[in-house]
């Protein structure tokens, strides 16, 4: 994110949410060892812990010295991945046994992220944590007191805000390329029952917390969080209220909860978020669409397009970008580094991200340890869009529209 | 018992699991995960994909020194030790050279042919520079690329078996491509799972349970170009393509050697009379009517029962 687009986020959301007040952080002590590099750890090994352990292998900036998981096949499975890196069945020993270490990422599940990013903090390291950061309010401003008192380095792991796609479409829509915000529609869909399976009972419990009515925050809040971020980012701005409506439409197993949800989510000035989210369909997969009077557009996570209106006014560069046809809409394909592409003649091999978004992220998060620079998502802007993922679950649960305020 | 198909597509091809049980949820959650691990290996194993873990050695390991991983270093070793064991017929950097053979121009005429693709030699396993030690690699000179695309699909189903397996579900068939797969169990009331080989009239079947089998042949991958046949198969020891009309089956304890053994005979020809791997194999050759069959029954008794021992009971 540049300095001004920083500032004017202060300018227009810091005087709102004066429990929360945004302090820039400095690192108060070594943030990397002394040959250059990070020691890292990773906590939790679970899927997104092992791409995490995969994205870190390609980081020149990154020495791996440990993983952590407090289920064995989980920290076996994470170690396969590994060279040279030491296991850790608690986070306590790993604190105790490693101190070289200068960072942990956490992916953990949701509601454990408090107590662990707490405990590392405490110890002083530096912290990155998957989103959403947690499922209570009560967590997120605990997490937020620590990670300010502590003075380290915390990175909220809501990607899209390294993703050079996205930096690069937000870029077009904050110089109003989009002009007036008609409305604002995402999606999460993936046919997959969300079920781990385990033998043991109460490995089952601790596997599926996603499906655990008392720790969840649903489709909802697990992925919506990720996806109200980009909103949030985009707009400058969070929602006011949520609603949020949702049910079991094909995994019917026993779960209570919803396999299907749609939201509406307030924006300020009214405009409408529709966020879907499904267990039971693939269909089109993951996406944000900003829809706009001069033109729309749709960010597909390693994709990003923009369909112009009839009417809008020409830019110039579009005579000379890729386009794909969707039936009767022309996307015109965004590129990260197009210009830089283009004058080497090799635009077509820009579409897509060489690296998944993940991989940005934690080089966002390695960049501003070792070159002390603020982070690219705050422990505070991860906090207020984790809010609002845990007002849509409120939301659901309840059955009634919740009002979103960051007192 | 209820059954249930999961299916994906990865690694260009379609993965199928056919689980067998009593509970569906537990079938279908036991499912997704061996297909997440499947794509994880695709993930870390795929050459094309530049943000894998491959393309990440690909693209390195001529400058330095990579470390490697428990799961890359075993598969690199088995890879290497097929390498060596088949006298260089299996070789995971003959990728460079499928390059070239898929990029040559299809309007080349004859005669600019010869001068540009006879001269293509393989630069072989033994540049792979691979300190058990450190348990890292080193390329020893520039152009090297690995391409694990003959044992990758094999391992990726040899986890998949494994999950399956540590779920406690006793009867279910995987398999990737139709060309590779793993029988756990058996079928109710059958002597295992019926697989079928591709053949004309008479389909030559066997009976799989508990063991992995992979089939390799040129056909159906054959192109013609400039006058002559190309197929995806090259014999890494001349860079020359593999065209004839032969099909390997092998079948082993795990999938990625029944892989990487399927390529290396198809290319062989016959067994290597010092083979230090115990594999069933069953090969073929011409495509009439009646293609004569080699079957070398050594892992398990998995052609009882099957097309070949009632062939051989008729005399032969």
């Amino acid at each position: 994110m540049k300095e001004w687009d920083r500032r004017s986020f202060m300018a227009t959301t810091g005087a709102s949410v004066a429990a929360l007040s945004w302090l820039p952080q400095f690192a108060t002590a070594a943030p990397q060892s002394s040959d250059g590099q990070v020691n890292v750890a990773v906590i939790g090994t679970g899927r997104q812990g092992r791409a995490i352990l995969s994205q870190l292998q390609q980081q020149p900036s990154a020495r791996l010295v440990a993983i952590c998981d407090i289920d064995e096949r989980r920290l076996k499975s994470g170690q396969r991945r590994v060279s040279g890196a030491k296991a850790y069945p608690d986070v306590t020993s790993l604190l105790d046994q490693e101190p070289s270490l200068n960072a942990v990422v956490i992916a953990t599940p949701t509601h454990t992220h408090r107590a662990v990013a707490v405990t590392c903090l405490q110890a002083g390291k530096h912290v990155y944590c998957e989103a959403p950061l947690a499922s209570t309010e009560d967590d997120c401003k605990a997490l937020a007191t620590a990670a300010r008192e502590s003075g380290k380095t915390f990175q909220v792991g809501l990607q899209a805000r390294s993703n050079p796609i996205y930096k690069l479409a937000r870029t077009f829509f904050r110089s109003d390329a989009v002009r007036n915000v008609i409305s604002l529609r995402g999606q999460y869909y993936k046919k997959t029952s969300w079920r781990m399976p385990s033998n043991d009972p109460q490995r089952a419990k601790l596997l599926n917390w996603r499906l655990d009515p008392e720790v969840t925050l649903g489709l909802e809040g697990e992925f919506g969080t990720h996806q109200y971020d980009v909103f949030n980012w985009y707009l400058n701005k969070y929602p006011t209220s949520v609603r949020c409506n949702g049910s079991i439409r094909f995994h019917d197993d026993g779960r209570t909860i919803p396999d299907t949800v749609h939201c509406e989510l307030t924006y300020p000035n009214n405009v409408i978020l529709s966020y879907q989210a499904s267990l039971g369909s693939s269909f089109e997969s993951q996406y944000e669409v900003f829809y706009g009077s001069n033109a729309t557009l749709k960010l597909a996570w390693t994709a990003g397009w923009m369909f112009k209106e009839a009417d809008a006014p020409t830019q110039g560069w579009e005579v000379y970008a890729n386009r794909q046809q969707f039936h009767n809409d022309e996307g015109i394909t965004l590129i990260a580094d197009a210009t830089q592409l283009a004058a080497q003649g090799k635009l077509k091999e820009g579409v897509g991200l060489p690296h998944p978004p993940l991989y940005y992220s934690l080089a966002d998060f390695l960049t501003s340890l070792i070159q002390d620079k603020l982070v690219i998502c705050s422990v505070e802007e991860g906090v207020r869009t984790t809010m609002v993922g845990i007002a849509a679950h409120r939301a659901l649960v309840e059955g009634t529209a919740v009002d979103i305020n960051f007192e | 018992m209820k059954l249930e198909l999961l299916s994906t597509f990865t690694m260009g091809t379609r993965f199928e699991l056919v689980l067998a049980g009593d509970d569906r949820s537990h079938l279908i959650s036991v499912g997704e995960t061996a297909i997440n691990a499947i794509e994880e290996v695709h993930a870390r194993m795929n050459r094309f994909d530049p943000a894998s873990f491959i393309s990440f050695i690909n693209n390195n390991a001529h400058e330095k020194e990579i470390p490697l991983d428990d799961e890359m270093f075993e598969l690199l070793t088995a890879s290497l030790e097929v390498h060596r064991a088949s006298h260089g017929a299996f070789d995971i950097t003959v990728a460079p050279l499928l390059n070239d053979w898929f990029s040559f121009p299809s309007s080349s005429q004859d005669n600019e042919k010869d001068d540009d693709l006879d001269d293509r030699k393989p630069i072989g396993s033994q540049s792979l520079i691979i300190d058990s030690d450190k348990r890292s690699i080193r390329f020893d000179q520039q152009g090297i690329s690995i391409d694990l695309g003959g044992i990758a699909k094999g391992y990726a189903l040899d986890l998949a078996a494994d999950i399956v397996k540590e779920n406690n579900i006793t009867c279910a068939l995987l398999q990737g491509g139709s060309s590779s797969m793993v029988a756990i169990g058996t079928p109710p009331g059958e002597s295992g799972w019926k697989i079928s080989l591709p053949g004309q009239d008479r389909v030559p079947y066997i009976r799989l349970c508990d063991a992995a089998m992979s089939v390799s042949a040129p056909a159906n991958r054959v192109r013609k170009m400039a006058g002559d046949k190309f197929s995806h198969i090259i014999d890494p020891r001349n860079g020359s393509v593999f065209t004839e009309d032969r099909l390997v089956a092998v079948v082993t304890s795990s999938a990625r050697l029944a892989d990487a053994w399927s390529t290396a005979l198809l290319v062989l020809g016959s067994r290597p009379a010092d083979l230090p791997y115990t594999i069933t194999s069953i090969m073929s050759e011409g495509t009439g009517d009646e293609p004569t069959w080699d079957v070398q029954c050594d892992y398990l008794d998995c052609v009882k029962g099957s097309y070949f021992t009632s062939k051989s009971t008729q005399g032969d």
